[in-house]
C-alpha cells in the first residue's frame, strides 16, 4: 500500500469514529461528556476528575502554574484547581490527557518516543499560542491554548496507528505536509468534537499564511508554531525540518515589539509548558 | 490566506525585480537567502516591494539601478517614493527573507541571508523609515504575498532546505 492510500485509510477510519482509546483515557473522554452537560456540578466533576490519577495531576500542576497562579497561593486540592481553571480550561487539560494516552496506543518503543517529542512540541506551542492570544492577537486565551493542544492530534493519531502500517514512519512521508496531515487531523478532530472556531484556526495553519500584522486565532498557531523552539518530529520525516533553525521573527504589536513580549513572558509560557509537559 | 478578488493585479517578483504600485496590487514573491522588504504608505494605500540577492556592488558608472543588489533597490524605493510626492520616513517597513540556504564547500553555511538582512534594516534606518515587522532567517524558503491595498503581509514558511512549497494558493 502506498503512503497516500494508508493516509486515506487512516483518515477514514477516524472519520468513522473507529477511534480506540486506551483505558484511562475512557474516563477523560468522560470528563469530556461531562463538560458538555449543563446540569454538570463542580463537586461531580471535581469526583470524576480525582478518580483518574494522570488527569488530577494535571489539573492540579496547571492551576499552580504561573499562568494561572500569578499570586503563587499554591493548592493541592482537586476541586479548588477546578474552580480555579473553570470550565474551558479543563476541557482543554483533559483532550491533553486523551492526546497523551494516544500514546500508549502504540505497541513500538520508537513509535512512543516519536509522539513523546511530538508532545513535547505540543506543548510549547500550546503554551506560547495562550501567551500571544492575549498580549499579541487580542484572542481567547483559553481558545488559544486549546487549539494549541489539539493542533498535532493528527500526528498523534498517525503515530498511533502506524504498527498496523510497517514502514510508514521510515518511509519518506512528503505527502504528510501535503494533504495528509489535514486529512488525518480533520478527521480526528471532528471525531473529538472540536469546535468550529479551533478547526478554523487549524486550517489556517495547515494553510501555512501567516498574516503580518497577526489577528486571527489561526495566525496565533502559526506564531506558536514557528515560535516553538522544538518543532514536530514528522517534520524531519517529511523532509520539512527547519534543522533547528528557527526563523527570527519580530511584530510592532501597538507600542510594543513581540520579541520584549516574549521576553517577559517566558516564566509564564515555560511554567505552562512544564506543568503539560509532565 | 484571503483569496484575492477578481480585478486585482498580480505582480509575481522574480529575483532582482522591484514593483511600487497602488490600488489593487498583490505583488508576490518566493525568497531564499535573498530578502524582500515592503514599504506601504498607510494613508494613500501606496507601496512597493523589492527582492534583492547581495547588499551592494561597485556600480560601473552610469550603469542603471540593479535591483538584485540591496543598495540599489533601496534608491529604486525612494524615486518611487519621491515621484508619488511622499517622503520615506511616512512609510512603513517590513523584512522578510534571508534564509540559510547554501552550504559553503567545507559543508559551513555562507552567511549571505544574514547580511542581506543586517543590510536591510540599515538601510531603512538610515531614512527613518518604521520596521513593523520582520520574518527572516531559519532554515527554509518562503513564499510572500504584499496586498497594496491593505498593506498586510502574507508569509507561507513551512519547510527546511530541501523543500518545495506545496501551498496551492499562487
Amino acid at each position: 500500500m502506498d503512503v497516500q492510500t494508508v493516509l486515506e485509510t487512516i483518515a477514514a477510519d477516524a472519520a468513522r469514529g473507529e477511534m480506540v482509546f486506551p483505558t484511562h483515557a475512557q474516563i477523560a473522554l468522560r470528563v469530556q461528556r461531562a463538560l458538555d452537560d449543563p446540569d454538570c456540578s463542580l463537586e461531580q466533576l471535581s469526583t470524576l476528575i480525582a478518580a483518574e490519577p494522570i488527569l488530577s495531576a494535571k489539573v492540579v500542576g496547571i492551576a499552580n502554574s504561573v499562568a494561572y497562579n500569578p499570586s503563587g497561593r499554591a493548592m493541592s486540592d482537586v476541586r479548588s484547581a477546578v474552580s480555579r481553571l473553570g470550565f474551558n480550561t479543563l476541557r482543554s487539560l483533559v483532550t491533553a490527557v486523551i492526546i497523551r494516552q494516544m500514546q500508549e496506543m502504540s505497541p513500538s518503543p520508537e513509535h512512543r518516543a516519536l509522539a513523546g517529542r511530538l508532545w513535547e512540541h505540543t506543548a510549547h506551542v500550546a503554551a506560547l499560542a495562550r501567551v500571544i492570544a492575549r498580549r499579541v492577537t487580542k484572542q481567547d486565551p483559553e481558545a488559544a491554548f486549546f487549539a494549541g493542544i489539539v493542533h498535532e492530534v493528527g500526528a498523534f493519531y498517525l503515530i498511533a496507528r502506524a504498527a498496523d502500517f510497517p514502514g510508514l514512519l521510515t518511509s519518506n512521508l512528503e505527502q504528510w505536509c501535503g494533504t495528509g496531515e489535514a486529512q488525518v487531523g480533520r478527521s480526528v478532530l471532528q471525531a473529538l468534537g472540536v469546535p468550529a472556531n479551533i478547526l478554523t484556526a487549524i486550517e489556517k495553519l495547515w494553510d501555512g499564511y501567516l498574516a503580518m500584522p497577526a489577528t486571527s486565532l489561526g495566525d496565533t498557531l502559526l506564531l506558536a508554531d514557528q515560535l516553538a523552539p522544538c518543532e514536530s518530529p514528522l517534520a524531519e520525516l517529511d523532509g520539512m525540518s527547519r534543522r533547528g533553525m528557527t526563523a527570527d521573527i519580530d511584530l510592532l504589536v501597538g507600542q510594543e515589539m513581540l520579541s520584549a513580549i516574549l521576553a517577559d513572558s517566558a516564566e509564564e509560557v515555560d511554567s505552562l509548558t512544564a506543568a503539560l509537559k509532565n | 490566506m484571503k483569496a484575492a478578488a477578481q480585478d486585482i493585479d498580480e505582480i509575481f517578483l522574480n529575483p532582482g525585480e522591484f514593483h511600487f504600485g497602488h490600488g489593487n496590487t498583490r505583488i508576490s514573491t518566493l525568497l531564499g537567502s535573498c530578502v524582500s522588504i515592503t514599504l506601504w504608505h498607510p494613508r494613500r494605500r501606496i507601496g512597493g516591494m523589492c527582492h534583492y540577492m547581495l547588499t551592494e556592488r561597485k556600480r560601473p558608472a552610469n550603469a542603471p539601478l540593479d535591483g538584485r543588489f540591496g543598495s540599489e533597490a533601496f534608491e529604486l524605493f525612494l524615486q518611487h517614493v519621491e515621484a508619488a510626492g511622499t517622503r520615506p520616513g511616512e512609510y512603513q517597513a517590513k523584512l522578510f527573507g534571508g534564509g540559510n540556504m547554501l552550504s559553503g564547500p567545507s559543508g559551513g553555511r555562507l552567511e549571505i541571508g544574514p547580511r542581506n538582512v543586517a543590510h536591510g534594516r540599515q538601510l531603512l534606518a538610515s531614512r527613518h523609515i518604521a520596521l513593523l515587522a520582520e520574518h527572516v532567517g531559519g532554515s527554509g524558503r518562503r513564499k510572500l504575498h504584499f496586498d497594496v491595498w491593505s498593506g498586510d503581509v502574507w508569509l507561507a514558511f513551512p519547510d527546511g532546505s530541501d523543500a518545495q512549497i506545496k501551498t496551492a494558493h499562487g
